[in-house]
């Protein structure tokens, strides 16, 4: 049984050969692929550093969806394990690229590890400065109101 | 490094919903859109959700606590949590300053804990109301007060934000009282009886909180009625409808005047709801396993047994599955295989086991006698108590069953009841409504003809039932779920 593949197109140019099925965990791909059969799609606003990513994901996810119910139990725990290594292994920048390519392309299960690891650093982090940073966020308070804030917070949790 | 792109606000909520509650409060400082998402009621409830808020974590706090300290059962453990508690260190003697009372169930998470004699909130029997100002440290009356008296023989619901009774009079009625407005509102034209709560059975009906709604237990002959309360549009709706009669044999809960009182719905397979319930009467009997619900035990099963137990449900799925109307027939074999699938069968097989052995925990040597009447294959209803067959009136489901503990010693003349029990009975009228499309010829077919009528949920309607809550999840959940408790009792205590 030949599987049936579909190409997807960097914003470099670069095409990429993904079987059908791992392109389809991708809401708005499976839309795609049905209202255009046969035809390249270009994602514009992915570079291919990120598209390869997120392909990776999707190889990774529905070879294991595929699997004998059986395996699946033991199995979730491996994807699980490996969704954490897959997000630990990207650094922060390229991190909110690939969240943001998973809301655009509707891949829920990426979008909630991505998320996840991103909420995880947030946890971690002590300044309001480097989250400011990381979300590309301006400062709209003035410093008395940044104090504000804080006092009302002082009250143990 | 700059970027030239925003993340979108949708998104960043999304994240948001994920962080822990301490990091929101400080970086509330971070913009005006982010405080304004941090602080809005949507995005706590999501962010509530999110992080394991459903189903809920602390479900029964044990009021028996004059002698004994403050428990929660939490879902996904199997022993009650203690919550600490100041008086844990008072001297043995100091026992009437242990005399203190908590409230049955938790508003919003938080444990409200009182002393008898200074209690936050006191309704006492008659119409007048008086609340506690703590600002300006004094009781005052709720003006106006309560249009009827409430009905003494429960304590007071809590569901969002509002307390609930059942009122004292003729027509059934609920008195429900605003914490924040302080005023009172009456909802009436209840389906459930009107007289379901009157004197001779004061305890046909109780209120509950089921997925932040209200919800009415209510008992009749042969079943359970769940109702919810919408509150939007002030109608009931029936959630559940239980056959207390099937249920008490497949899972093993004491049958009794009593409605149950179901405790959390928790989510099941195929966007369902599985209801779960916790035995009071068990509690009574084992009081050193408080709060621990029947299948959460966790005993060795007899292999056996399991084996046995299967073997009945797939007997009862054959027949069930035989029926006149190809279509239904075919509809219920799919049903059945689905079952088989999802591993139901199995789950129900374990709990039938479960049930039996829990009870038989008060007995002498209980493992052996169980072993032993799985081998014989001993028919049903030699395990239930005898049928009552004399009066032609509607038997309360109590009295119809006796309780599923083997006895060696009252077996003998028991199964000789139900041998003249099966003779009399007509087989052609069962006291069900289901119809059994087969009449059964072999007397003991006839026997277990009971099964059949168990009223399987309709396509579509919530299933029922103890034993198929996924253990499995709740395990993942463990940990995420005891730190929240220690957040919790820590909330509480700082109230306090």
């Amino acid at each position: 049984m030949s599987k049936k593949m579909i190409v997807l197109k960097s914003s470099e140019g670069v095409s990429f050969v993904v079987e059908e099925a791992v392109a389809r965990q991708s809401k708005i791909i499976s839309f795609l692929v049905e209202e255009f059969p046969d035809r390249e799609l270009p994602l514009t606003n992915m570079t291919s550093e990120i598209l390869r990513k997120t392909i990776e994901y999707c190889k990774k996810h529905v070879v294991e969806d595929d699997g004998g119910g059986d395996s699946s139990s033991s199995s979730s725990g491996d994807l699980k394990e490996w969704d954490v290594k897959f997000v630990a292994e990207i650094d922060q920048p390229r991190l909110m690229d690939l969240l943001m390519a998973a809301n655009y392309l509707d891949i829920p299960s990426l979008l909630d590890v991505t998320c996840q690891k991103v909420a995880d650093t947030i946890a971690a982090c002590n300044d309001e400065k480097e989250i400011r940073a990381t979300f590309n966020i301006e400062n709209d308070f003035t410093e008395e109101e940044v104090e504000a804030i804080r006092m009302e917070n002082q009250y143990p949790i | 490094m700059m970027m030239e792109w925003v993340v979108p606000h949708d998104v960043v909520e999304l994240i948001l919903e994920r962080v822990p509650v301490r990091s929101l409060l400080r970086f509330k400082c971070v913009s005006k859109q982010w405080k304004s998402t941090i602080e809005s009621r949507r995005f706590q409830e999501r962010q509530l959700k999110q992080r394991g808020g459903d189903p809920p974590d602390v479900l029964l706090v044990s009021y028996r606590s004059d002698y004994e300290s403050l428990r929660t059962l939490v879902l996904g453990s199997s022993s009650p949590v203690k919550i600490p508690t100041p008086w844990d260190n008072m001297e043995e003697e100091n026992t009437t300053t242990k005399k203190y009372s908590a409230a049955v169930n938790s508003c919003d998470g938080l444990v409200c804990l009182y002393y008898p004699f200074h209690s936050e909130i006191g309704l006492d029997n008659a119409t007048t109301c008086e609340v506690f100002d703590f600002s300006a440290n004094a009781w005052r009356y709720v003006t106006p007060s309560a249009p009827y008296r409430v009905a003494p023989f429960a304590p007071p619901v809590f569901v969002d934000g509002s307390l609930h009774w059942f009122t004292d009079c003729e027509e059934t009625k609920i008195l429900s009282f605003d914490l924040h407005t302080e005023t009172f509102q009456v909802i009436s034209k209840a389906p459930f009886p009107a007289n379901s709560h009157d004197d001779d059975n004061p305890y046909g009906i109780l209120l509950c909180d089921l997925d932040n709604r209200l919800c009415v237990s209510h008992k009749t002959d042969s079943n359970q009625v769940i109702w919810s309360f919408n509150s939007s549009n002030k109608t009931w709706l029936k959630i559940f409808s239980i056959d207390v009669v099937m249920t008490s044999f497949f899972y093993g809960c004491p049958t009794s005047s009593c409605p149950f009182a179901p405790l959390a719905l928790l989510d099941a397979e195929n966007k369902k709801k599985d209801l779960l319930f916790y035995d009071p009467t068990r509690n009574k009997a084992q009081p050193s396993e408080r709060g621990i619900p029947l299948w959460m035990c966790n005993d060795n099963i007899p292999p056996d047994a399991v084996k046995a137990a299967m073997g009945e449900i797939r007997e009862v799925m054959t027949q069930y599955a035989s029926c006149a109307d190809p279509t239904e027939s075919a509809a219920r074999k799919e049903r059945i295989r689905q079952a088989e699938a999802q591993g139901q069968i199995e789950t129900s097989a374990v709990q039938m086991v479960k049930a039996s052995m829990a009870r038989d925990t008060t007995g002498p040597a209980p493992p052996p006698t169980l072993a032993t009447s799985a081998q014989e294959q001993l028919p049903i209803v030699d395990r239930l108590g005898p049928i009552n067959l004399a009066s032609n009136e509607r038997v309360p489901a109590a009295d119809r069953l006796g309780p599923l503990v083997l006895r060696d010693e009252d077996e003998e003349p028991r199964r000789e009841d139900i041998t003249m029990m099966v003779q009399a009975r007509k087989p052609g009228r069962p006291p069900g409504k289901r119809k059994v499309a087969e009449p059964c010829s072999n007397k003991e077919l006839c026997s277990r003809k009971r099964k059949l009528q168990q009223p399987r949920p309709a396509p579509g309607q919530e299933k029922t039932g103890l034993g198929r809550a996924k253990q499995g999840k709740w395990r993942s959940k463990a940990k995420a779920r005891a730190l929240r408790i220690n957040e919790r009792s820590r909330g509480r205590q700082h109230l306090r």
